[in-house]
């Protein structure tokens, strides 16, 4: 799935970022310096102040051509989940002293360099491009500058929700909603479920009937990943909606289930059969917010009733 | 925001604000902070600051500290934290006793201040775990540097800042470079690339180390460039206004004969006074003339005597422009031989500041301050220095006395490191407002006073007279009669320093006008005066030094002895005395308003003082420059290509 990719010149705009804290202290003891010269006569301070407005210049400058040579490429596998560490390979070519973030697969800043790297997607979605945020101070570390690069992906990264556990299969209430598509009563098995007992039956035959469940657990679930109208929710209920359907489709599956999930993608209902929790993440990854076909009828596993 | 969230974020923000970060483990970084700290440190003990236990403290306690900061930099140190509280609370105590005498003498602070830098500089060492707390203390030596720089009044300072910058850098750099390699980074397969750098020993190959040597160097070399720039364009030091006004009298030798002139300088070669009233200039037993005794400095000037001082440095004045650092006058020619025939100097009462009496000038010509601190080095006259009208003297000596031309002497010697300021108010004068000041050139003048200084011996050659009105014939005002007066001398004499001896009965005036027109500022100033004198405007022969060349690094001008000098004070209606010199340049206080660049003089002053290079190394020189300059040319294009490459690309924040 992952390839070995080329480095290409990337573009972005070169700003200054706010100062640091050094070159404000040293801002400060330049006036002070500046001050004191002024009032006392004395000229040592001066030279101080020209060495203080040399480091503060070079440091404003230096940043620059570090971060304006550098040069990124990214490749990632096809598929991630949300909060589990993923390796992605980074080629970079260019002056040392630059440190990258990749706001879409990490939360946190690395130093440029060539080779895999672990990170943790922070959110799902699904990935043509990364934005990488480059940031270089050197040499003096005082004044940093920035640069936003767009690195093309050569497919798509699909960054799947984080499953909650969710147990689906055990919950009468939810799974044995469609009791009434129940046919018939047999003998009882040695391993039938007690809960299975149909005790009317019992009673009429003398002999221990259970529910025929074949035909119940062949039956499709629909599973409606309705994550709100546009703007309805909050991100983290969002969020926290497409790790409920995750966790309850993975759980359908597990118990084997047919699953049949809808969503919306770009604003487009969507159903269709998820046969492996694989694309069951992706169909997830997808997912955006928006009105959601429901099914008229079958058993319904309704993420916005688990989490209104 | 719920009160739990609002003091969970306030305490929040302190908590991280004061959070302990990871301790620094390298050696070097914190070996380069200990330089720049014990650098610093000592450039201020350099400047007299603090006794000999805080300069034990400091050479020990810091290197101490900082060995102790790293033995135990993963403890909290607690108990180390609240001893080196209480000892700074100790210190500030201190500080206080001994700034509550002082008074509203800001320049007075500036040692016990520099000792409380010091205090802190050293008990902070003993708490540097962390590189934040190195970075602190390197801010810290910065301070410390200012305030020696404050204090420093020598050259050699630039050795110390020289010691403290390299350092300094090297820190920077390293603690940047360590902070990045902090940072996870990727790496080769399966090798944990998420692994901190500062638990692996990474191994450098020479290459690299070289090439980092090199880079850094570079850096340096473009700071200092970059500095360089800066200091021709930031303004010279030297207040609009000042606020200190350093005193310093490290010996006190009271002078015989209260108020006399003493000038151990001129050793037995002193003319003496015979009126009893002033004591000899030279001091019993002294032999001949130092090298740097200036013989005008005396009772009497001969200016049939050779022989000019050394380059020795004999002072250093603090001052925003240059003037004339006047000694006193002479009042009475007799075709040789200057006199000060002035009475008896009066001492002045009072306290800091000395209020002085000065000449009357009129309300349109009233000037700023002009503040001139004196720092002496070589013992010389009890004359008190000082740029025209002083009006305030800061003096560590209440025995101050001054004469009727103004000119003011100390009841004691002054020794070397004697120091002392004085406020003058120069008349703020252009040459158009001069012109514009008509009539008689005695108005404002006494009748004795006029009659003393339009003095001119019976002996007086008449074409000396003659020549005088002639070229000042039609003119109605004194300025233009000064410098068609100047504008002839300058044009028709030239100076020289190796002139003849004068002939026996001549008059010094005729011979140097009209035989040898050789001369040196004596002669010069002197003619001047005579010829002044002969066409009715009064004038006197001042002495004094020039105002010497400015040093760039201390802001100081730096008086040597070869700067004695004798020019001509002329008497200006309305305005006062002025002093004219056709041989050295020093502007009227209003025409000197500009203040000059910071570096201004840098080059010239630095040539002076670099020794030659051997041939043999100027084409290695060159080349190295050479060198240079292709390694420009190349790089910056290359720099401008690729910045120019993103910028064009527009911007990236589509996709995020």
């Amino acid at each position: 799935m992952k390839r070995t990719p080329t480095p290409t010149a990337g573009a972005g705009w070169l700003r200054p970022c706010r100062p640091g804290q050094g070159a404000l202290v040293l801002v400060l003891l330049v006036m002070a310096f500046l001050g004191i010269s002024t009032t006392t006569g004395t000229g040592w301070p001066i030279v101080l102040v020209s060495l203080q407005v040399g480091v503060l210049v070079m440091s404003f400058v230096l940043p620059v051509f570090p971060l304006a040579r550098a040069r990124v490429e990214i490749g990632t596998p096809g598929d991630a989940t949300v909060g589990l560490p993923l390796t992605i390979d980074v080629v970079s070519r260019g002056p040392g002293g630059v440190k990258a973030w990749v706001p879409a697969l990490d939360r946190g800043w690395f130093r440029l360099g060539t080779g895999e790297l672990s990170v943790v997607p922070p959110r799902r979605g699904v990935l043509d491009a990364v934005a990488v945020e480059l940031r270089c101070a050197s040499p003096l570390g005082l004044w940093p500058w920035r640069r936003r690069i767009v690195v093309p992906l050569d497919h798509a990264l699909c960054i799947a929700p984080r499953a909650l556990d969710v147990a689906l299969s055990v919950d009468a209430d939810v799974l044995h909603r469609g009791d009434e598509l129940t046919r018939g009563v047999r003998p009882y098995d040695a391993g039938d479920a007690l809960r299975d007992v149909h005790w009317p039956a019992t009673a009429r035959t003398g002999t221990m009937q259970v529910r025929e469940r074949e035909v119940h657990e062949r039956a499709t679930v629909h599973l409606v990943a309705d994550l709100g109208a546009t703007g309805a929710l909050a991100g983290e209920r969002v969020e926290e909606r497409a790790s409920w359907a995750v966790g309850a489709g993975i759980d359908l599956l597990n118990a084997g289930r047919e699953l049949v999930v809808h969503t919306t993608e770009g604003g487009v209902p969507v159903s269709g059969l998820a046969r492996t929790r694989l694309e069951l993440g992706r169909r997830l990854a997808r997912a955006t917010t928006g009105s959601v076909a429901r099914p008229a009828g079958g058993i319904i596993v309704d993420v916005a009733e688990a989490l209104p | 925001m719920s009160g739990n969230e609002g003091r969970s974020g306030l305490f929040g923000r302190i908590r991280l604000a004061n959070a302990r970060g990871e301790p620094e483990s390298s050696v070097v970084v914190r070996l380069s902070v200990l330089c720049a700290s014990m650098v610093a440190a000592h450039a201020v003990l350099q400047q007299h600051v603090g006794g000999v236990a805080l300069a034990i403290g400091v050479y020990v306690g810091i290197p101490g500290g900082h060995l102790f900061s790293h033995l135990t930099r993963r403890r909290t140190g607690l108990w180390t934290k609240l001893v080196i509280a209480m000892s700074m609370m100790l210190a500030v105590t201190r500080f206080v006793q001994a700034i509550a005498h002082i008074g509203g003498d800001a320049s007075a602070v500036q040692v016990p201040l520099a000792e409380l830098f010091l205090w802190t500089l050293l008990l902070h060492s003993w708490d540097v775990p962390t590189r934040r707390d190195l970075s602190f203390s390197l801010v810290s030596s910065l301070v410390l540097m200012g305030v020696a720089g404050t204090l420093s009044i020598s050259l050699s300072f630039a050795y110390l800042l020289v010691g403290w910058v390299v350092p300094a850098f090297v820190a920077m750099l390293l603690m940047h470079r360590r902070e990045q390699a902090e940072l996870p980074a990727p790496g080769p397969p399966g090798a944990g690339s998420r692994a901190r750098m500062s638990h692996t020993r990474v191994r450098h190959s020479r290459q690299v180390v070289a090439g980092r040597v090199v880079a850094a160097v570079a850096t340096l070399t473009a700071i200092v460039a970059v500095a360089g720039l800066a200091f021709m364009a930031l303004p010279a030091a030297g207040g609009v206004r000042a606020f200190t006004f350093p005193v310093s009298l490290p010996t006190v030798s009271r002078v015989p004969g209260g108020g006399g002139l003493v000038n151990p300088t001129l050793g037995d070669d002193a003319p003496t006074r015979t009126d009893g009233t002033e004591v000899s200039s030279g001091q019993p037993g002294t032999g001949n003339r130092a090298s740097f005794g200036y013989f005008g400095f005396a009772t009497q000037l001969d200016t049939a005597l050779r022989g000019r001082p050394d380059d020795t440095l004999v002072m250093r004045v603090r001052a925003a422009q240059p003037a004339f650092w006047r000694g006193q006058s002479f009042d009475t020619w007799d075709g040789q031989t200057w006199t000060s025939t002035l009475p008896r100097p009066t001492v002045i009462p009072g306290s800091l500041p000395v209020e002085l009496a000065g000449d009357r000038t009129d309300d349109e010509f009233q000037s700023d301050r002009f503040t001139q601190t004196y720092y002496v080095v070589k013992p010389g006259p009890n004359m008190i220095f000082a740029a025209t009208s002083p009006r305030e003297l800061y003096f560590a000596d209440d025995r101050i006395y001054q004469l009727a031309d103004g000119s003011l002497r100390a009841g004691v010697l002054l020794e070397k490191g004697t120091v002392y300021t004085v406020v003058s108010q120069r008349p703020q004068v252009t040459a158009d407002r001069l012109r514009q000041l008509q009539g008689s050139p005695t108005i404002g003048l006494t009748r004795p006073d006029a009659a003393r200084y339009l003095q001119v011996p019976d002996s007086t050659p008449t074409r000396v007279v003659d020549l005088a009105q002639q070229l000042t014939s039609g003119m109605t005002n004194t300025y233009d009669k000064v410098r068609a007066l100047e504008g002839w001398i300058a044009t028709n004499t030239k100076y020289s320093l190796d002139i003849p001896a004068l002939p026996k009965g001549a008059d010094a005036v005729d011979h140097f006008l009209f035989e040898e027109r050789v001369g040196f500022c004596e002669q010069i100033g002197t003619s001047l005066v005579v010829m002044l004198r002969s066409i009715g405007v009064p004038a006197r022969l001042t002495v004094g030094y020039a105002a010497g060349e400015r040093n760039p690094f201390t802001g100081l001008y730096d008086v040597r002895a070869s700067d004695a000098h004798a020019w001509a004070e002329v008497w200006v209606p309305r305005v006062g005395w002025l002093p004219f010199d056709p041989t050295a340049s020093v502007p009227f206080a209003a025409s000197g308003d500009a203040r000059p660049r910071a570096g201004a003089g840098t080059f010239r002053f630095l040539g002076g003082r670099l020794p030659s290079l051997p041939d043999w190394v100027v084409p290695f020189f060159a080349a190295g420059a050479a060198g240079l300059g292709v390694a420009t040319v190349g790089w910056v294009p290359c720099g401008c290509c690729a910045v120019a490459a993103c910028c064009a690309s527009g911007p990236g924040w589509s996709v995020g």
